[in-house]
């Protein structure tokens, strides 16, 4: 579990952080949303002890990130643009030069198995400046891993992959925090990406989290009520209303809500032909909380 | 020590496809190591029997036993060409050590290294690990072209070898291994703040400097180094040595190496 507690962070006199606070349950998808320069790389490198917070602290698994602490960099894995693989050196000597570098007992059994996870076998004798932009992604994402760390930080790992390569990294992804508990962090700007593979978010803006935590969470947060969308006849409610295409809707808060008001309609005699639940989208969403936060703002 | 074997290899790895580095570990050695000995044996051996030239002048007291024409060699071989033979290991000790630092920062692989176990002393102690390896090979590679260089002319025209004097040993391994550790520490001192491999490099052939001074004082008779002196040498380099670490090591921190 990561917990980060007013994180601030300043570079001379320009404030990038600002109390920047959320959690991450273990084996869950945090998305951190925001536009380039909302300070979600500097957020993932102090996170990393890579800077040390103006002010604030974090916790990974209830160890405390500090600068240069070997343990915390045991538990945690990064992939991001800002942290290149060797261009002269082939795919498994970069794999093989990190896995000496975390001192991994087996190291080149260790290497071998993960270029054959991401399909870079056959590339595995090539120098990494004839690899296309998904492979290496992938070997990033490799790399990475190579310790099976219990932390993941990822920075847009599918930007610039074809859609076949997206949706290998993304079940990949899944799959770690699924099956292996690993807690997931993911940097993107792309709100629709974001939304199929997080379970987790925080929409990050100017340095400041605007909003954090599961999808009912946010939904709550930014006061939008959720609906149950019927089509059908003889549909009687107090909180009724009639939508654009003729369809009905009444405002619900949760599951539950939806399962009884649909209940108590069909005992009323409501012939219902289809029913649905619709909300915002997390686009609409992202851009709802952050306009009502600027507002807000004086 | 796996990390700095390691590192070791990555460097050459990387190192060997920077023109400028491999440029630079090849011209210098050769044209002060091989090519400047060579000309200048050639020239001395050539002037033997001859009127004595004007280093006979500045020969230093310990040498007037010797035959005019024995002085002049032993001043060539003893007390000039070590002043050139130094910028060797100074200079490719500066190169190893800026391109493997310098090069982690244009290619955009330093962080990746700052998100491994390794402290920054670690990291830096398997950088010049890395860097003093590969200095001291070419350094000592060098070193077997000059005494090619001196031996064989003197051998096939006067029947000699000169080198290695007793002055040379001590060069070779006391002062040699020390001043390619300067090129390096003092490299590493400039790659804290320099921002590309260009500007490191000019600022470390500052070191250069000192180096030039000492071979116009052999040439024009005005300092005689002996071997005391060369020990006095490396001594000085081996203190020069831990305060430019010292310093380095100040000057490193995490923020500003990404």
């Amino acid at each position: 579990m990561l917990v980060a507690q007013n994180l601030s962070k300043s570079f001379g006199t320009k404030q990038v952080l600002r109390e920047v606070s959320f959690v991450i349950p273990s084996g869950a998808i945090f998305g951190l949303l925001g536009p380039n320069g909302s300070g979600k790389t500097t957020t993932v490198r102090l996170l990393n002890g890579l800077l040390t917070p103006s002010n604030g602290s974090a916790t990974i698994d209830n160890l405390l990130v500090q600068p240069q602490n070997p343990e915390l960099r045991r538990l945690c894995g990064v992939m991001t643009e800002s942290a290149n693989l060797y261009d002269d050196l082939t795919g498994m000597d970069n794999l093989s030069f990190f896995a000496q570098l975390f001192s991994l007992p087996q190291a080149a059994d260790r290497c071998r198995e993960l270029l054959a996870t991401f399909e870079l076998e056959h590339a595995a004798r090539q120098p990494v400046r004839q690899y296309s932009t998904g492979m290496r992604k992938r070997l990033m994402l490799a790399r990475a891993l190579l310790h099976q760390p219990k932390m993941l930080f990822l920075d847009e790992p599918t930007s610039g992959l074809d859609p076949e390569s997206a949706l290998e990294v993304n079940t990949m992804i899944m799959r770690l925090a699924r099956e292996e508990g690993v807690t997931i962090l993911l940097c993107t700007h792309q709100l629709k990406y974001a939304e199929g593979i997080c379970s987790h978010y925080g929409f990050l803006d100017q340095g400041v989290i605007q909003a954090a935590g599961t999808w009912e969470d946010l939904l709550h947060q930014a006061g939008t009520p959720r609906y149950l969308e019927l089509r059908g006849v003889n549909i009687t409610h107090r909180h009724l209303e009639e939508t654009l295409d003729r369809r009905w809707r009444i405002p619900i808060a949760d599951d539950t809500a939806a399962a009884e008001t649909l209940t108590q309609l069909i005992q009323q005699g409501a012939e219902v032909y289809e029913a649905r639940q619709t909300t915002l989208s997390l686009e609409d969403l992202y851009f709802h909380i952050i306009s009502n936060k600027k507002t807000a703002t004086p | 020590m796996a990390i700095f074997w390691a590192m070791l290899k990555k460097d050459l790895q990387v190192l060997r496809r920077q023109r400028q580095v491999v440029y630079i570990t090849l011209i210098i050695p050769t044209l002060l190591a091989v090519v400047m000995p060579l000309i200048l044996v050639f020239v001395t051996l050539q002037g033997f029997g001859q009127e004595a030239s004007g280093m006979i002048a500045i020969a230093p007291a310990n040498l007037t036993h010797l035959s005019p024409d024995m002085q002049q060699l032993v001043i060539l071989v003893d007390y000039m060409m070590p002043a050139y033979f130094l910028m060797v290991p100074i200079m490719v000790g500066s190169v190893f050590a800026a391109g493997g630092m310098i090069t982690e920062r244009e290619h955009k692989t330093m962080e990746a290294l700052l998100y491994t176990p390794l402290s920054l002393r670690q990291l830096l102690s398997a950088k010049l690990f890395a860097a003093l390896v590969p200095a001291l090979v070419v350094s000592w590679l060098s070193a077997l072209g000059t005494a090619l260089a001196i031996n064989i002319p003197c051998w096939l025209l006067r029947g000699i070898t000169p080198f290695p004097s007793p002055i040379w040993w001590v060069i070779l391994f006391w002062v040699l291994p020390l001043t390619a550790a300067l090129g390096l520490t003092f490299s590493l001192l400039i790659s804290a703040s320099a921002q590309t491999y260009q500007e490191a490099q000019q600022k470390s052939a500052l070191l250069v400097v000192p180096l030039t001074l000492l071979l116009t004082g052999n040439i024009t008779g005005v300092i005689a180094m002996d071997l005391k002196a060369y020990f006095l040498l490396g001594a000085a380099f081996l203190l020069a040595n831990i305060i430019l670490l010292i310093l380095a090591s100040r000057r490193y921190r995490v923020e500003q190496m990404i």
